[in-house]
């Protein structure tokens, strides 16, 4: 009976052991076999990321990221933007009032999706985006996929709205499965690879309004100012040599002022010489102005002793914050000056220096120069200059 | 004989184990089940008495819970679970921007002026949450007040824009830590590094300023701006858009 018995067991252990084969190939062979199925879950570390909050703006970046649950290749993405729920199989997705991911979404991938093949936008909607590729890409279990959805333009609702996020395993199911009837989806998708919702929100965006009031602050000194125009003095200059000072042909004679610029103009300030004594005459005259003994110098350049002329060199500006600069037309080799025919005594006068930003406090030195020549009449020549400072804010 | 039955049970269990446990459940399943068998599924779920998940008459529903001795959340590193009679199964992401315009009038230079905003956050079934703060400084034809881009303290000598998100005592007591609601045990929001430290203002374009690490009740914050100007500080009218932008990962 013992013999019998081991007997049969021998009979039946090849065919036995040929299914225990069978089924330890088929446990390794049934994920294969179900397909897309087979790996399908919920997607972790999921996120989108606007680049603007804001309700109703345009332009706005969607960064979608999240990690497969499994490495396989992906045929196709949606991702489902919807004001009522984010919960996949939901029968509803109402599309977020005003929201539009454009006509053809721009899609850019990150990392984490092969980009072999043409991943393409088609089918997509206003609130719905197909990413599809008929070479299904890589991706691999737990490593972030990132793409961004360019160009959104946000929902006019402030608050939260959904996004429905999944994976399928080729272009065509996911078309095919993922179907779309106004506000209606499907409950279940075969061919899902994962799956998993998202929350976002809208929010107002905060306007935030400050005042900086407009200064300017310019004094002429005949001495240096001080910090804040402190310490001037009247700026008289009388030109000449000899005692009592006078001018004639043997030499050029100087004497000097100083200006100081302050201003929080953000595109700086512009100083203007105007003569105020004569509307003929930029030079020195000794008759008011009727008559111009001594006329301006014209182009920049040097007086020569002996050739009546009168004119000024401005330096650039000097201590303080911000920078003061000569115009051309006046400065900056020392001992050259120039002084306009005409536009010292046009309207605004003639710009002498400038700034191209805020200053602070900027002194800058003005050197005029006079000389007579053998044929100026005697007399006492003078003019009235006024410095005038234009803050453009 | 009976080798033989006990190694035909072993293949009839072997086979059972791998057509149960193949991953067949979401095939046939709903989608949007937390878990799920070839037979059964199971999502948001009452068991035992003291509650209802949806009571309902003809015109209206509710959802019931008493008796409840243990609500909020278990985690570990794979897992999470909320406990409690009426947890959705929804993840959300509330985020409310509570002031959302403030006009500091004049500023004067060398005075620091200060300001405050406020916004909350509550996110749901999350892992976290980060909130940035999206636009330039205020500006002003093309000048910024000057940034701080790193924590800074507030020096009304210098040009200085910046904002924290905790109680501060300089240049004036003002501002607030960020307030758990209903308490720190149900919510964890908590202000950036960088904007965590009080007196000391920072402001980037595009920097996190607040975060939760875990799913979060709600957490008020308080955004304390300070404002400084010199003579040099160009003038007009500065604006500022700032945009926040919450996100929470799932």
């Amino acid at each position: 009976m013992k013999t019998n018995i081991a007997s049969k067991f021998s009979a039946l252990r090849r065919p036995v052991l040929t299914i225990v084969a069978l089924v330890l190939s088929m446990s390794g062979a049934l994920p294969a076999l179900l397909g897309g199925t087979a790996y399908a879950g919920q997607v972790t570390t999921r996120s989108i990321q606007l680049s603007n909050s804001t309700p109703s703006a345009t332009g706005t970046t969607y960064n979608v990221s999240f990690k497969p649950t499994a490495t396989g290749t992906v045929g196709g993405i949606v991702v489902d933007f919807c004001s009522d729920s984010p919960i996949i199989g939901s029968t509803n997705c109402t599309a977020p009032a005003g929201m539009t991911i454009g006509a053809s979404p721009s899609v850019t991938i990150t990392s984490g999706l092969g980009v072999g093949g043409t991943w393409a936008t088609t089918s997509s909607t206003a609130n719905t985006l197909f990413y599809t590729n008929a070479t299904p890409q890589a991706v691999t279990a737990g490593t972030s996929v990132i793409f961004t959805i360019n160009a959104v333009t946000n929902t006019s609702a402030t608050g939260s709205f959904y996004a429905r996020v999944l994976t399928f395993d080729t272009a065509a199911h996911t078309t095919a499965q993922y179907t779309l009837a106004g506000a209606t989806r499907a409950s279940t998708f075969a061919n899902e690879l994962d799956y998993g919702g998202i929350a976002l929100s809208t929010a107002t965006a905060i306007s935030i309004t400050a005042t900086v009031m407009e200064t300017l602050s310019f004094c002429v000194s005949k001495v240096a100012p001080g910090v804040g125009c402190t310490g001037t003095s009247v700026p008289t200059l009388t030109l000449g040599h000899g005692s009592p000072l006078a001018l004639d042909s043997s030499a050029v004679d100087t004497d000097t002022a100083y200006t100081q610029v302050s201003s929080n103009a953000n595109s700086g300030v512009i100083v203007n010489l105007k003569t105020t004594s004569s509307v003929t005459c930029s030079g020195l005259s000794r008759d008011g102005g009727a008559t111009c003994g001594i006329p301006g110098k014209g182009a920049f350049g040097t007086i020569t002793a002996g050739t009546a002329n009168f004119g000024l060199n401005v330096a650039d500006g000097t201590g303080g914050t911000g920078t003061v600069s000569h115009n051309a037309n006046y400065g900056t080799t020392v001992g050259s000056y120039g002084m306009g025919a005409a536009a010292p005594f046009s309207t605004y006068g003639d710009p002498i220096e400038s700034s191209t930003g805020a200053t602070a406090n900027v002194n800058s030195l003005l050197t005029f120069a006079a000389t007579a020549a053998t044929t100026t009449p005697a007399g006492i020549y003078s003019t009235t200059e006024s410095l005038i400072a234009t803050g453009t804010f | 004989m009976s080798k033989l039955k006990r190694l035909v049970g072993v293949l009839v269990l072997w086979l059972l184990l791998f057509v149960g446990t193949a991953p067949l459940a979401h095939a046939v399943c709903s989608p949007d089940l937390q878990t799920c068998s070839a037979s059964y599924g199971v999502n948001e779920a009452f068991f035992g008495t003291g509650g209802e998940l949806n009571a309902c008459s003809a015109s209206y529903c509710s959802k019931q819970a008493a008796g409840e001795t243990a609500v909020g959340n278990t985690t570990s590193t794979s897992y999470k679970a909320q406990a409690g009679f009426n947890t959705d199964r929804i993840p959300s992401l509330t985020f409310v921007v509570n002031t959302t315009n403030i006009n500091l009038g004049v500023l004067t230079p060398g005075t620091t002026a200060t300001a405050n905003t406020s916004f909350s956050v509550k996110s749901y079934l999350s892992s976290g949450y980060i909130v940035q703060t999206v636009g330039n400084a205020p500006t002003y034809g093309g000048h910024q007040l000057s940034p701080l881009t790193t924590a800074t303290a507030s020096n009304p000598a210098a040009e200085q824009f910046g904002l924290n998100l905790v109680a501060n005592t300089s240049p004036v007591a003002f501002g607030t830590n960020p307030v758990q609601i209903p308490d720190s045990t149900f919510s964890f929001g908590l202000a950036a590094t960088g904007y965590n430290t009080a007196n000391f203002y920072r402001y980037n374009n595009g920097d996190t300023i607040a975060q939760s690490n875990s799913s979060s009740g709600e957490t008020d914050y308080t955004m304390s701006y300070i404002f400084n100007t010199t003579a040099l500080t160009p003038g007009g009218t500065y604006t500022m858009s700032q945009g926040l932008v919450a996100t929470a990962t799932f």
